[in-house]
């Protein structure tokens, strides 16, 4: 018998005549935990969707067990235990967590299908302890954070016997401790013997749980080794493959050091009964950074000072004069601009042009007398274009069509032209590949240097690390210290601030 | 997702081919419409090709496309109104009723314009202050206003005899053109300017396209959806006017059943029922294509119930098409 569990070879597959994946192997061996590594666009989601059935490959076999088996829907991927777990979420919110795992399964082999809801519960009980997943089976799903959905879906998955179960980016809604619960379970199934694929864009976690990586760049495939042959620097080169691997994160000190008056002075902000009490300044020209986990009230701080969700109580001082921010409009025209978490549910009407998208918050100003002046916009939207470096053949393209980070890149254009004072970002990176990661960087470099005032929010802390010139540290809804950016040694240190 | 990145670098040599498939699907229901035009003036001859035949279709056809040329905005806004069709009995009744005491047409159209726009002012506060379905309150908005258009004059027709007002919003002429296609063409210049030239259209299809995003952008979502249901409201009353001045009476029965038509043509129109994609000439084509095969069934010599079978089979078919025509280009 052959020592791969997984053995696909001389995958092609094209999209409209554009070929994604080229003459693609991956072996994989029985019993590991596999890393499948590459930026956005490289092909590892389309390789996984190849193998769960959702696409059907151009030419190329699967074999599983040395056996070639075709797939040629999601069902047979099923029926040959192989298991995925994805990244947009698959529970159905109104239904119990004892109803989603066994949706889509048979109550018994024959006869007619009676659900006993007792019986069902019974049986999500058992398999949510045996990974020490602490939820009620009879809880609706909609009631629950969105780090214990991640974790009933793994739940869901291997409801069913698993020979080989893919995880794509299954820590990037969790928190530290829900983090470090899925990797318990990680290695439980590990001990049961099931193969895992492990698709994720943070490399701490390759480090910690994976045996083998396999590392695909632009539809190819690069290296396939042991884990513990690389290391950060040499993955990062092999994702990049020619361009400097250290162009990503490097960084950079500020040439002066940021002296200028307070552009945002925010004083007792309250928000709820867990977040209050928030005080801090920032300069013009200055870059600060928000680090904090998830729920730490970095969003919402951000939010409230936009407008979206405005304070209960407190001031915020904008270039030295008090506002009242108590809606969106009111922070737009006070100079507070706000790049959203979730770009494609919150930043962007996803079935609109790149033009359309970019306009919008000042669509009134772009008016000739009633009409819209389609001149203006169509300028103003290429100055951006350029500017930004933004990767489209045209403007009026589809913006879905776009890679993360050109959608982002026009997300951050449709804020610039707000003429904002203050720019807070969240999480402006997430999802992006770190080749843009790195040119998103450089731009918010660009603006501070500019003299725009920057909040910048992420669980990135090399990311936070790199441009902030102070590091604000949140902890349930409370700022718990603060940090000069140039005196950081390492990630460590932030680390710890945040976790203390 | 993956190979979105792909497609952005390559996708400038294949930009041939992909234009070709985009503009089939765009413009299906245009494709739908001439091959049904076609096959009718071959089957029927000059009993359907004829200039006085279509135009005849076109007053057929007005109303519905004036609300439909409205209703591309409400559902461009992932909403729903289906009281229109109450609204048109309602207005023409009460326009009938004021000219017949004042006699003066401003007060009479005033008042019906009234009308439809608070029915959209009530439907858009209760979808956005109190956060019900527009479908909800809209099907119960239906039937309250039809009761009130019944009870207002004990379901009695009232005449209207204000020859005036009857040329106006009906019987009237240019020349050969009848004043009811002057208003569906008026109608669709007002339609297509907010829509594509004015910043409120674009909000619209923001608003229905990806709601969050919209809040998020700061654009005040409930006040444009309040907005999409006044004007659908104030489309039905001018509709209502539109069928009164036709036949020179009101009735409660008007426009009965013309919400479903309207949504039809909407949505043959290449709207998208999920909102955030529609445009108002596609509307009043869909509009004008069911004129048409209404008009050629009752050429072809169907009974009314055998035309309103294979009417509702050919609207289904003809979705179907444009639906898998669009979901083919998604899959590309």
């Amino acid at each position: 018998m052959s020592q791969y569990i997984l053995e696909m070879e001389n995958i092609n597959k094209s999209f409209n005549e554009i070929q994604v994946l080229h003459n693609i192997n991956l072996k994989i061996k029985k019993g590991e935990v596999h890393a499948l590594i590459g930026g956005n666009g490289a092909g590892k989601s389309t390789m996984m969707k190849i193998l769960t059935g959702v696409y059907t490959s151009d030419s190329g076999t699967v074999k599983v067990n040395g056996e070639t088996i075709k797939i040629s829907s999601t069902k047979d991927a099923s029926e040959n235990g192989i298991r995925m777990i994805f990244q947009e979420m698959s529970l159905i919110p109104t239904l119990t967590v004892a109803e989603n795992i066994f949706l889509n399964q048979k109550v018994k082999e024959k006869g007619l299908q009676i659900i006993n809801k007792k019986e069902m519960e019974r049986k999500a009980a058992e398999l949510l302890a045996t990974f020490e997943i602490d939820v009620d089976p009879s809880a609706v799903v909609n009631t629950l954070g969105v780090g214990y959905c991640q974790l009933i879906e793994i739940a869901k998955a291997l409801s069913r016997e698993a020979k080989i179960l893919v995880m794509d980016e299954p820590t990037a809604s969790l928190t530290e401790a829900e983090t470090q619960i899925l990797f318990g379970i990680v290695e439980k199934l590990k001990k049961k013997g099931v193969t895992i694929i492990y698709i994720s864009h943070r490399m701490h976690e390759i480090f910690q749980i994976t045996d083998s990586i396999t590392v695909m760049r632009d539809g190819r495939h690069v290296l396939t080794t042991e884990t513990k042959n690389l290391n950060m620097e040499s993955i990062i080169e092999h994702l990049l493959g020619s361009t400097s691997a250290e162009k990503a994160f490097k960084r950079i000190k500020r040439e002066k050091k940021v002296t200028g008056s307070n552009i945002l002075e925010v004083k007792n902000l309250t928000i709820n009964d867990k977040i209050k009490n928030i005080n801090f300044h920032l300069k013009k020209g200055e870059i600060i950074g928000f680090a904090g986990l998830m729920g730490s009230g970095r969003t919402e701080i951000g939010e409230a000072i936009f407008g979206l969700n405005p304070a209960k109580a407190g001031e915020i001082i904008l270039d030295n004069q008090k506002v009242k921010i108590k809606s969106v409009k009111d922070g737009i025209n006070a100079g507070v601009a706000l790049i959203p978490e979730d770009r494609r549910r919150q930043g962007l009407v996803l079935m609109h042009t790149v033009k359309d998208n970019m306009v919008l918050p000042v669509i009134n100003k772009f008016r000739k007398g009633l009409a819209i002046d389609k001149k203006n916009v169509e300028k103003t939207v290429n100055s951006y274009i350029e500017e930004l470096s933004i990767k489209t053949d045209s403007m009026n393209k589809t913006i879905s069509l776009l890679s993360g980070g050109n959608q982002q890149k026009v997300v951050i254009a449709k804020w610039l032209e707000t003429n904002p004072k203050v720019l807070i970002m969240d999480e402006p990176t997430a999802g992006v590949d770190i080749g843009a990661k790195g040119e998103i960087v450089n731009v918010i470099r660009n603006l501070a240097n500019q003299g725009l005032g920057v909040i910048l929010i992420s669980s990135e802390l090399a990311e936070l690390m790199a441009i902030c010139d102070r590091i604000i540290v949140l902890k349930d809804g409370r700022i718990t210290g603060e940090l000069d950016g140039d005196l950081i040694e390492s990630e460590a240190e932030l680390e710890h601030a945040i976790q203390q | 997702m993956q190979t979105a990145k792909n497609l952005v670098d390559i996708s400038v040599k294949t930009k041939q081919t992909k234009k070709t498939t985009i503009n089939f699907s765009d413009y299906m229901v245009y494709i739908i419409f001439a091959i049904v035009l076609v096959a009718f003036t071959l089957m029927f001859g000059d009993k359907f090709f004829s200039v006085n035949n279509i135009l005849n279709i076109t007053k057929q056809t007005a109303m519905i496309s004036i609300m439909a040329v409205a209703c591309t905005f409400v559902i461009g806004a992932k909403e729903i109104d289906l009281s229109i069709g109450s609204t048109v009995a309602l207005s023409s009744i009460i326009v009938a009723l004021v000219l017949q005491s004042t006699n003066s047409i401003l007060l009479a159209v005033l008042a019906g314009i009234a009308l439809g726009a608070t029915v959209g002012l009530i439907n858009g506060m209760f979808v956005t202050k109190v956060g019900i379905p527009s479908f909800l309150v809209t099907l119960g908005m239906l039937s309250i206003i039809k009761g009130a258009a019944m009870w207002t004059t004990n379901t009695a027709a009232v005449p209207i005899t204000n020859d005036t007002y009857n040329f106006i919003f009906g019987l009237g002429q240019i020349g050969p053109v009848p004043i009811l296609l002057i208003w569906t063409v008026v109608a669709l210049v007002i339609g297509y300017f907010v829509l594509n030239k004015l910043p409120f259209g674009k909000k619209v299809m923001a608003t229905g396209g990806n709601e969050l995003s919209a809040k998020y952008t700061g654009i005040n979502v409930d006040r444009i959806k309040i907005a999409v249901f006044v004007m659908s409201g104030i489309a039905a009353s001018f509709a209502g006017m539109l069928y009164a001045g036709r036949v020179q009476t009101a009735r409660y029965t008007f426009g009965e059943g013309d919400e479903l038509s309207v949504i039809a043509a909407v949505i043959l129109g290449g709207t998208s029922m999920a909102g955030g994609v529609g445009t108002v000439i596609g509307s009043v084509i869909g509009s004008l294509l069911m004129g048409i095969i209404n008009n050629g069934l009752i050429i072809g010599g169907l009974s009314i119930s055998q035309q309103m079978m294979v009417r509702g089979g050919i609207i289904i078919l003809f979705v179907a098409l444009s639906t898998l025509g669009s979901r083919r280009k998604a899959r590309k």
